[in-house]
């Protein structure tokens, strides 16, 4: 067995990967002996589906979505036991980042968005249009939107709440999960009907908000579903914005009684999306899967207990509502607020000033600060980058970037003046010239994977990065690079179920 | 009293078959596994495991899922110590002492002191969940925007400890870390997308765990190759360089102050782990006799980052427990995993669910002895990484990071963003700029920035003056702040005057 040789990294390339190719044609083989088993069985299935269907959820593991999805699919795979179906939670700015995931897959139909009406609170607030880009195959489950007030600490009925609405306007404060979305646009419409001005304090979940709300100084009033006060003793309904009173909430009136129009359909609704323009077999498959499991009593049963109803409308009629949705939220979308140009003048005007000195200082002292200069230079871009930013009260959404961009100019401006010649001398000696190569390789690889898949890319890269960092033995770098993939395809594709890039080169040929 | 230790009896004796404990060690060893491989977080490997709780009973269930939770919180610091790399974000401070023992060739005693702390933090943070969820469920409950606020606002205090030699160096990176948090949509108010670039995959900003990666492994790698530093540093007796039990017994104080100050950190949503391991950290380093040793691999420090973190594994389930509300990640899918065994958390389940509640309790106790074991037993296995040769284990751990960053959001975006700060982190750390406090800042800038905004929107600056609580965090947070800086200057005056 011999030792690691001195590195010399990155030269004679050519002849190195001549050496190698033995073992990269193995791995090769290996490679496509692997996929070659699951190539046969996709041509030889006639039907949809025939392999694995996954669900994209939007969000965070625990999410009312993630609990739909797991709960859709131990039922489904109940009464279709030869499918599978793999949730795959990719969360991110409320369901933006998941409807983008969905949109980059092939229109095969293996790829369901679990979705609700947030979404198209999202996409309307975010302005863009990729509601249109989707097919609205399935709405199955609808629970009313309410109004919720606490049982002691006033105000604590309908009553109480709007009377100091109007007492007080402007104070009040009514909670719920994120600006822009399906709760706070039926806050705005009762305040709008009432005529009453409230402020809308929003939180990262509905859990907090309603926290807030419990312990009355951050709120007055939670927007949200009626299941949500089930474990909550001290929290009560007070308004539902259902046609009919609801059968577990027999008491609390509906926003009609109360004097408040055209609120009877206010609903938060789950369903299921598809990327537009799958085919007709795929959606046909899916209108029986989800009238299946709509009529599956389990299902039924689950969704009882927290007072959510079981319904089922199909494409044509979810698409019309989705449309209806869209057209509401986006009359109620948040209008243009104003920009004042001065703060931003000033920061960008400090920013600069700031690098202009730190350039001086360093000429004046003879020091190489390269990587200050481009602290500094982040910090212009970023502050100048806030120009569009709407004031937004006090304090906004561009007030503390600037004074984070203000901070990180002068600090490292003062870390450079402050800092004495002898701080600054190499103290060991370096070869960035390597690191550029490995960065070069790096990109090389994560390009490669793009093209060639994870797995056929990192045997590539861990032979080669191996051979040129000095490691001579050829067993070593065999096992230790197949290992490596057997481990990752082991852990990452079976049992975690995180399906590892293919390359597009790859999806094309099979 | 008497009926707490009645029912945690009942608990040990539901527990005490064959079948639950063998979930506590399963679950107990993926957690470990999961926390040690950067990319999973310990929500995920929740998250992961919850498919397979299906067909189990609640108390079964939530058991799994509580000691994966647990035991991932732990995992995060083992590559912290011996690749640099935290496979966690609450290990980040884990790696300021854990991996310079790894350099001075002592893996062992990294390694050993991580895993004690853990277990005895976990156990400490049990036992105050058992004892106190109560009435520290009330206590936190009347927190409001301003404490949050305040709270991060304290834990940005300890940039001074983890910032190393230059403060405003660190300030001035803790600053970066806080910009790059503001990245993406505005929530609070307007819906404006920030500094994403047009970029959909930046409206929700970067995600932590490819910029962990990227800053500590990639970095690190980078650093060692420009220095071609590609020598084995051998401790002298690897498998018996572990601490022995007086060094245990030196860090009794240190692990017993930072399990509380986790426990209690953790209670608060939304804080978690990362912001007690920081702050346990700093407040070990502040009242520490070595305080010079912080940072070049001072075992105190990775004592308090990890009993901290293990801690607020207990603390996080105080507010699930008495008011049905997520501590944490993690917590918010073990809320929807109990939902999905039709027991729904909320302020009456230590009532109602006393059967469930205690079982959970007394498996706490458990799974933390079956930490102690497992881990000692991987330790034994993890130490070996310190042997491999650099030319195998560098290509290995930049194969690990892509595959890492990957598997957070299945994003080519996230892979990208992981070298792309790996590069960053690079040119940073060989300019003497700390990469900690980045970390710092993008943990606690949400939590910074939607407080202030929420309080400041519903009751103004004014109502800053109604919080005493508030107003005494951020009076100590300044306290912390400005002291050493008058102390320094008044040694400096002295000095001269001599």
């Amino acid at each position: 067995m011999g030792r690691p040789k001195s590195p010399n990294l990155f030269s004679n390339w050519p002849r190195r990967l001549i050496e190698l190719s033995t073992w990269t044609l193995l791995g090769l083989i290996v490679s496509l002996a692997t996929l070659s088993g699951g190539c046969q069985r996709d041509h030889a299935a006639p039907t949809f589906p025939d392999r694995p269907i996954e669900i994209v959820v939007y969000t965070k593991p625990g999410g009312p979505i993630d609990l739909t999805v797991r709960k859709f699919v131990e039922v489904a795979e109940k009464h279709f036991p030869d499918v599978t179906f793999v949730p795959k939670t990719v969360s991110g700015a409320g369901g933006i980042v998941a409807m983008g995931y969905v949109l980059q897959k092939k229109t095969d139909g293996y790829t369901l968005l679990g979705c609700t009406k947030s979404n198209i609170a999202k996409v309307v607030s975010s302005g863009r249009k990729d509601v249109d880009s989707f097919d609205w195959i399935g709405m199955l489950l609808v629970d009313p939107e309410c109004v919720i007030m606490r049982n002691q600490s006033p105000p604590t009925t309908w009553n109480d709440l709007i009377t100091q609405a109007r007492q007080e306007p402007g104070k009040q404060n009514w909670v719920g999960p994120a600006a822009g979305g399906l709760d706070h646009v039926v806050a705005q419409k009762i305040w709008k009907q009432l005529g009453i001005e409230c402020v809308w304090t929003p939180f990262g979940s509905g859990g907090l908000a309603l926290a807030a709300l419990r312990r009355g100084s951050e709120g007055d009033a939670y927007v949200g579903n009626p299941s949500e006060v089930a474990a909550y003793p001290n929290l009560h309904v007070v308004a539902v914005s259902s046609p009919q009173r609801l059968a577990d909430h027999p008491d609390v009136p509906t926003l009609a009684e109360l004097g408040l129009q055209n609120l009877e359909d206010e609903i938060m609704w789950r369903g299921f999306a598809i990327k537009k323009g799958c085919p007709p077999e795929a959606l046909n498959f899916y209108d029986k899967l989800f009238r299946v499991v709509t009529n599956d009593p389990a299902w039924q049963q689950y969704w009882a207990k927290f007072g959510i109803d079981v319904v089922y409308e199909n494409s044509a009629t979810f698409s019309k509502r989705v449309n209806n949705d869209r057209a509401t939220f986006t009359q109620f979308q948040s209008k243009s607020l104003p920009t004042s140009r001065w703060p931003w003048i000033a920061t960008v005007s400090f920013c600069v000033l700031m690098l202009v000195a730190t350039a001086l200082v360093s000429a004046w002292k003879h020091q190489m600060v390269a990587v200050p200069l481009v602290v500094i230079l982040a910090s212009v871009v970023f502050a100048a980058m806030t120009r569009n930013f709407p004031d937004g009260g006090a304090i906004g959404p561009a007030t503390l970037p600037r004074a984070l961009c203000l901070g990180i100019s002068m600090l490292t401006f003062l870390a450079v003046a402050t800092r004495s010649q002898e701080q600054s001398i190499a103290k060991e000696s370096s070869h960035p010239i390597l690191v550029l190569r490995l960065v070069a390789v790096l990109i090389a690889y994560v390009v490669g994977t793009i093209f060639l898949g994870y797995l056929l890319c990192t045997l590539f890269f861990l032979v080669y990065l191996m051979w040129s960092l000095g490691e001579r033995r050829l067993i070593v770098i065999g096992s230790v690079s197949l290992g490596w993939l057997l481990f990752a395809y082991i852990i990452f594709e079976q049992i975690l179920r995180i399906r590892l890039p293919t390359g597009s080169l790859w999806t094309q040929i099979t | 009293m008497a009926e707490i230790l009645e029912n945690l009896g009942s608990g040990f004796l539901s527990i005490g078959a064959p079948l639950p404990l063998c979930v506590i060690a399963i679950g107990v060893a993926t957690g470990i596994f999961v926390g040690a491989m950067p990319g999973l977080s310990p929500s995920m490997g929740v998250a992961l495991l919850v498919p397979f709780t299906y067909s189990m009973s609640a108390d079964l269930a939530v058991i799994l899922l509580t000691a994966v939770y647990l035991a991932a919180d732990y995992g995060g610091s083992i590559t912290a110590v011996m690749i640099n790399t935290p496979g966690t974000p609450a290990a980040a401070a884990t790696v300021l002492d854990g991996y310079p023992l790894t350099q001075l060739g002592r893996p062992g005693v990294g390694l050993g002191v991580s895993l004690v702390a853990s277990s005895v933090g976990g156990l400490i943070g049990t036992v105050v969940l058992m004892l106190f969820s109560e009435p520290l469920a009330e206590f936190a409950s009347r927190f409001n925007s301003q404490e949050y606020f305040a709270i991060a606002v304290f834990g940005l205090t300890s940039v001074a400890s983890v910032g190393g030699k230059s403060a405003l160096r660190a300030l001035a990176m803790a600053a970066m870390g806080l910009l790059i948090a503001t990245i993406g949509v505005d929530q609070i108010q307007t819906n404006v997308s920030r500094f994403s670039f047009g970029l959909s995959a930046l409206d929700d900003g970067f995600s932590l765990i490819p910029i962990l990666i990227g800053l500590f492994a990639i970095s690190e790698v980078c650093l060692q190759i420009e220095k071609q530093n590609l020598s084995v540093v051998k401790s002298k007796n690897a498998a018996s360089d572990w601490p022995s039990w007086s060094e245990y017994w030196r860090l009794k104080v240190t692990i017993l102050r930072s399990s509380i100050i986790g426990t209690v950190i953790g209670i608060f949503p939304g804080a978690g782990a990362t912001i007690a391991s920081f702050v346990s950290y700093d407040v070990a380093k502040r009242l520490s006799k070595e305080p010079e040793k912080f940072g070049h691999g001072s075992e105190e420090g990775v004592a308090a980052s990890e009993a901290a973190n293990s801690s607020s594994v207990g603390g996080a389930l105080v507010p699930l427990l008495t008011l049905g509300i997520p501590g944490s990640a993690s917590t918010a899918v073990l809320i929807g995993a109990l939902m999905i065994h039709d027991v729904i958390p909320g302020p009456d389940m230590i009532k109602d669910q006393s059967e469930l509640v205690y079982g959970l309790f007394a498996s706490l106790f458990v799974a933390n002895l079956f930490l102690l074991l497992l881990g000692s037993f991987g330790s034994r296995v993890w130490i070996r990484v310190s042997a491999i040769p650099k030319p195998i284990l560098f290509p290995l751990i930049l194969a690990a990071a892509v595959v890492g960053s990957f598997a957070v959001r299945y994003s080519l975006f996230d892979v990208a963003t992981c070298l792309s700060f790996g590069v960053v982190g690079w040119l940073l750390r060989s300019n003497d700029f700390p990469v900690v406090p980045i970390v710092l800042g993008m943990v606690l800038g949400s939590v910074i920035e939607d407080n202030l905004r929420r309080a400041v929107n519903a009751t103004g600056f004014e109502g800053f003056l109604e919080r005493p609580i508030s107003l005494l965090i951020l009076g100590l947070a300044a306290a912390i702040a400005v002291v050493p800086i008058l102390q320094k200057w008044r040694h400096r005056k002295r000095t001269s005057n001599e």
